[in-house]
């Protein structure tokens, strides 16, 4: 166990922003189930963490460092949206900090209990199969197309048994804990010494994205509004909607800006290019729409070539984002 | 906060006939259980929603500073957590008089935007007197605001807070305790009386209207309702208010339009006719009724 939390301790960086402003960079390397940022912010009495990880260790691990900067107590959780490597850690923070209140869209709440709760349920029946298949890859010394494994792909594959075995352990232990405050439009919380703002631009990346504003510091967590250095899920977007909640995000002029995923975001190009890019996808799914082309020939035809040729395995996230937008588009698609 | 107080006084002096002074002492706080763990509390000032349960204790306005170990005392007659959050269904004194202490206390005090944005500063008044209000303590201001609504999920209610159109000011919110079917309306309902409405801070006669009719269609015959001032209501309740509000509403229009000046208004006592139901302030009702319907509200 302790091992365990050294490794997700190592899985971060902490970086200071600005006064009592830190942000939990995961580190690429060692691999970990800590996936997402988490902004830190310290008041003059207490702390608010914005998400809480994909794995328990991560988020235990993060309380510890959270207490190494400063012994307040953390007493909100803002959760920027319903996706497991924002939420599943909250239940860490109600273990270690009673008191602790969550924060979130009302649709981040009602996602978490429905679509949510169903994605772990499929998470926990596909994992031990999953963790079978690379145990018999292991004790073959087979890989996966058949070839015998290099020592380079022993280790990976041994690194991933070893995740998924220990994340797996972590859900059957997870109890899905969804913001018990939630609003519509916008939260500001006037904590002493620091002002956090919470606000919804409406459906884009999921129902309920907010984004974290720090006004005095020019500061702003956008969850996974922005990817820095992939390119961005569509699995539960709301394509047309992820442009305005772009123009929200663009018209608070912050100078630091923190995604989920990624490092931090001092340049505007960043912001222009999600723009352009999801622009180009409306544009070309509207075209194939107005020549009668179904969604399968849709998504043959319109690849985002001049987008993701740096963003490495970006095709099936351009699929996905096609089929987003087509249906977006052809009103299948329901906010 | 003395002008507050001052003025909260006047203000239910004039409404309800209620003794003035600061004679605290005689105070009682009363504490009505009505169900699923909701309590409606009654001292001098806005009457007090309580939730309590399992997550913590939830109170909706807190009356006047003087009264808070009193009130205090009487939620510990209910339970003995403290309170974790204070909501304020709108800005004046005799609802948010006690923000100060409770969040000495710990509480974390929630509302509207715009009651932490009018208690932040020096407020004045010059419509329907003139009169000045000092900016409220740091520590009596709300925490927590929102723009449009907020929920909790808490002590197994959902505890939905949401804004309505300006009616009483324009920072009005109205609380729905969705499980157990119960509304605090704030001082958007005077049950039985004729309502004071601020139009110097934004209220407005026909949001006063159309917040009563959105409540209205939320509710079912067993509905419950705290006003803010005025005994525990039945949607029946809440009817006949609405329908006053909208036959005096209607009646001053009709004036207006015909030229009369606000006087002229007052002496024709519109709201005559309703006086067998309704006490209080008629004419101040009058009044800020032709000023919400005079200015192009």
């Amino acid at each position: 166990m302790l091992s365990a939390v050294l490794v997700a301790a190592a899985a971060f960086e902490i970086v200071a922003l600005a006064e009592g402003v830190h942000v939990a960079l995961v580190r690429p390397d060692p691999p970990s189930y800590a996936f997402a940022n988490a902004l830190i912010i310290e008041d003059d009495e207490t702390v608010t963490v914005v998400d809480t990880h994909q794995s328990l260790e991560a988020a235990e691990a993060l309380i510890d460092e959270i207490a190494t900067l400063t012994s307040k107590p953390v007493a909100f959780v803002i959760n920027t949206h319903w996706h497991g490597d924002h939420v599943y850690g909250n239940q860490v923070y109600r273990d270690r900090f009673p008191e602790v209140i969550f924060i979130g869209h009302r649709a981040t709440r009602a996602e978490m209990l429905s679509a949510g709760a169903a994605r772990l349920s499929e998470e926990l029946e596909s994992l031990p199969g999953s963790i079978e298949q690379r145990a018999q890859w292991l004790a073959s010394g087979i890989g996966p197309s058949g070839e015998p494994l290099d020592v380079d792909l022993q280790q990976r594959i041994e690194t991933s048994h070893r995740l998924r075995s220990d994340y797996l352990e972590e859900l059957r232990e997870l109890t899905l804990t969804p913001p018990t405050l939630t609003f519509d439009k916008e939260l500001t919380l006037k904590r002493p010494g620091k002002t956090i703002r919470v606000i919804h631009f409406g459906p884009a990346h999921t129902r309920g994205d907010v984004v974290v504003h720090l006004p005095d510091d020019d500061i702003v967590a956008v969850g996974d509004l922005l990817e820095e250095g992939a390119f961005p899920y569509f699995g539960d977007a709301y394509p047309a909607g992820w442009e305005k909640a772009l123009n929200g995000i663009g018209a608070l002029r912050a100078t630091t800006t923190i995604p989920s995923h990624g490092g931090i975001v001092r340049d505007p190009r960043l912001l222009q290019f999600h723009f352009r890019l999801l622009r180009s996808l409306r544009h070309e799914v509207e075209v194939a729409i107005l020549k009668g082309l179904t969604l399968d020939q849709t998504k043959e035809q319109v690849t985002l070539s001049g987008f993701v040729a740096d963003l490495p395995g970006s095709e099936e996230g351009v699929r996905t984002a096609v089929e987003r937008m087509y249906l977006e588009q052809t009103e299948e698609l329901e906010p | 906060m003395r002008r507050w107080m001052i003025l909260g006084s006047l203000l239910i002096a004039a409404m309800a006939g209620a003794q003035t002074g600061d004679d605290w002492d005689s105070v009682q706080i009363e504490t009505l259980p009505i169900r699923g763990g909701l309590h409606m509390l009654t001292g001098r000032g806005g009457n007090l929603g309580l939730s309590v349960g399992a997550d913590g204790t939830f109170l909706v306005d807190d009356q006047y500073a003087p009264l808070t170990d009193k009130i205090v005392a009487a939620i510990e007659g209910v339970t003995s957590d403290p309170v974790r959050f204070l909501v304020n269904t709108h800005l004046h004194g005799d609802h948010t008089g006690g923000n100060e202490n409770f969040g000495k206390r710990g509480s974390i005090i929630v509302a509207h935007d715009n009651v932490r944005r009018r208690m932040s500063t020096e407020q004045f008044r010059t419509i329907l007197r003139n009169e000045s209000m000092p900016a409220s303590p740091p520590g009596a201001l709300p925490k927590i605001t929102f723009s449009e609504e907020v929920t909790f999920y808490w002590n197994g209610e959902e505890i939905h807070v949401f804004h309505v159109d300006p009616s009483h000011t324009d920072g009005d919110s109205v609380i729905h305790f969705r499980r157990a079917d119960v509304f605090h309306m704030g001082d958007t309902f005077f049950n039985g009386r004729y309502p004071f409405i601020d139009v110097d801070f934004g209220g407005n006669v026909n949001g006063m209207i159309s917040t009563a009719s959105r409540v209205l269609a939320m509710t079912k015959s067993d509905t419950k309702i705290i006003p803010g001032h005025g005994p525990l209501a039945s949607p029946e309740d809440l009817r006949a208010y609405r329908d006053m509000l909208v036959g005096v509403r209607d009646r001053v229009a009709t004036m207006v339009n015909d030229g009369m000046g606000i006087d002229e208004v007052v002496a024709a006592s519109p709201a005559s006719s309703f006086d067998d139901r309704f006490t209080g302030n008629s004419e101040g009702f009058v009044r800020a009724t032709y000023h919400s319907l005079s200015e192009g509200n």
